[in-house]
């Protein structure tokens, strides 16, 4: 969902409250095949994955207030027949057929227009100028590399795009008219459009394989997208221009930028913690856009790292060298003690960790982003079902890079099904629950570290 | 089948929350800026008291330059200091012609 921040009406303006404490510096370096800590932090970095050369200079904590999965963000699906969570991505693999998709060509017929264009309203060229913001926008995710994504790698895994002259091609609100192809309305009603919502991604998911719903071909795997489709609203309520159209409408929406998250969804990323993420859940203001445009040398400039490293998290090229690093470990609390009263999540195991912190990697050279995770469980899948033990794993990564540590465990107020569905997805299976998402100690006791 | 909305809330079965409800077109009532609409109710181990949050302000950005989290909205403030907002508010709503 993509959200007005600036048009709402629950209170805003409340004071923060949160509080930034440093806990000190950490320095542990990274050798080629092990991390040596020369003081005992509280992330403990565990084992290390590919080549990266880490250095990891400090942890930020802020211990007041309520965080929340943050950062990119995949969702789990269990499988109906049991085992470890399986991300949510779309059947996009070597061998695969071509990513099925459309859009509706019917627009909302009000006025004042609702899909604003350089070109005069109800004419072909309009259609022509929203299918090509559509393709650019699509191209935007298509360009990141070290992906199965990646239009220059594997030119065959979108397929092309079609038309539709339906008005309600979506799924809807009673989850059907499932049909298995990613389809972006502008002129469908849907109970969910209130006050601030401005566009929203609608996903179905199998929990099976050979799973069938509506028309769509039967599912692959567990966790396999099925249909993911895209509605923007179509009430008037909010106008969006293509990005010709923008500079003349200072009160529309950049459907680029919309259109941009939506399809993150399509590809299975959930919200972003990061503020300058296209991921992240805010609209920019209306006659603005997020980061950059997208170039003919850099179709995917409007991304940050965080987006394409969860692009490449799901998707990841067999071929690709370059972003083959990770940094995984675990978030502890300082006193353990402090986990004692966790009732176990299933049969013998406990909380032995901080669940749902979010974990973030800077590049210490530019600065940026250059991946984030939300964490604090791991499973294997030859002895399931999910241990929340404060796990979690950052990446993919380029090698060769030193980077820059922030953690914030979740401690504090927020259940986990206050998260997003990448918490809620962790232990849901139908009726069979494999787990229960452990509760939250709220006498959780902040301290520094040593 | 699983179906979700990303950034739709999300409920338990005996959850406590407060919501802001709207009509729609639709004709039915849903939730007023999804996540912004929605204040979980916590009892407070220590105290007692109930306590709400908003899920947005539950939603902690990472803000690059800043290098820090960083989080807008109502969190874990007083159940009953919530109440009285809302019906300033709405006080004040009813006095504005």
């Amino acid at each position: 969902m993509k959200k007005n921040r600036f048009a709402n009406c629950a209170p805003q303006g409340m004071p923060l409250h949160a509080i930034a404490k440093r806990l000190g510096d950490w320095r542990f370096v990274a050798r080629r095949s092990s991390v040596t800590m020369r003081h005992a932090p509280l992330v403990h970095a565990t084992r290390r994955w590919g080549t990266v050369f880490i250095t990891i200079c400090a942890f930020l904590f802020q211990f007041i207030g309520t965080p929340r999965a943050g950062a990119y963000v995949r969702d789990f699906t269990v499988p109906a027949a049991g085992g470890c969570p399986q991300p949510q991505h779309q059947n996009i693999a070597i061998g695969a057929p071509p990513l099925a998709r459309q859009w509706s060509t019917s627009l909302p017929n009000i006025n004042p227009s609702t899909i604003l264009t350089v070109a005069p309203q109800g004419t072909a060229a309009q259609l022509d100028e929203i299918e090509a913001t559509i393709q650019q926008t699509y191209a935007i995710w298509s360009d990141v590399s070290g992906t199965l994504v990646n239009a220059n790698s594997y030119p065959n895994a979108l397929g092309p795009l079609g038309r539709t002259s339906a008005q309600n091609a979506c799924s809807n609100d009673l989850q059907t008219n499932i049909d298995g192809v990613n389809t972006i309305c502008f002129n469908q009603n849907s109970a969910a459009f209130t006050t601030g919502v401005l566009s929203f991604t609608r996903v179905i998911v199998a929990n099976a394989p050979a799973q069938t719903f509506g028309s769509a071909p039967p599912s692959v795997f567990v966790g396999q997208i099925i249909d993911a489709d895209i509605c923007f609203r179509n009430d008037g309520h909010a106008t969006f221009a293509t990005p010709g159209a923008l500079a003349t409408a200072p009160g529309a929406y950049d459907l680029e930028s919309l259109l941009a998250h939506e399809l993150g969804h399509v590809f299975g990323l959930d919200h972003s913690g990061v503020w300058r993420a296209i991921m992240f859940p805010f609209a920019p203001p209306p006659g603005t856009f997020f980061g950059d445009r997208p170039t003919v040398s850099a179709p995917d400039a409007p991304l940050s790292d965080d987006d394409r490293a969860g692009l490449r998290m799901l998707y990841p090229d067999p071929a690709d060298t370059t972003d083959t690093g990770f940094i995984s470990g675990r978030i502890l609390p300082a006193n353990p003690f402090a986990l004692a009263d966790f009732p176990a999540t299933s049969l013998g195991e406990y909380v032995t960790g901080i669940f749902g912190a979010q974990v973030i990697a800077v590049d210490a050279a530019t600065g940026s982003v250059a991946a984030a995770t939300f964490g604090g469980w791991t499973c294997d899948a030859a002895n399931p079902p999910p241990r929340f033990d404060g796990s979690y794993t950052l990446g993919p990564l380029s090698v060769g890079r030193s980077y820059v540590i922030y953690a914030e465990p979740f401690v504090g107020l927020v259940q986990p099904a206050d998260m997003a569905g990448a918490a809620a997805g962790v232990c849901s299976a139908g009726a069979l629950a494999p787990c229960t998402l452990p509760a939250i100690n709220t006498n959780f006791a902040p301290r520094l570290g040593p | 089948m699983t179906s979700y909305v990303p950034g739709a809330p999300r409920f338990r079965p005996g959850e406590n929350a407060i919501l802001f409800l709207e009509p729609t077109r639709a004709g039915v009532l849903s939730i007023t800026g999804w996540g912004e609409g929605t204040f979980r109710i916590r009892r407070d181990a220590r105290t007692g008291e109930m306590r709400a949050t908003q899920d947005t302000g539950a939603t902690r950005g990472f803000d690059p330059s800043a290098r820090a989290f960083r989080a807008t909205g109502i969190r874990n403030w007083p159940l009953a200091k919530l109440k009285a907002r809302v019906i300033a508010a709405e006080t004040s709503e009813r006095r504005t012609p």
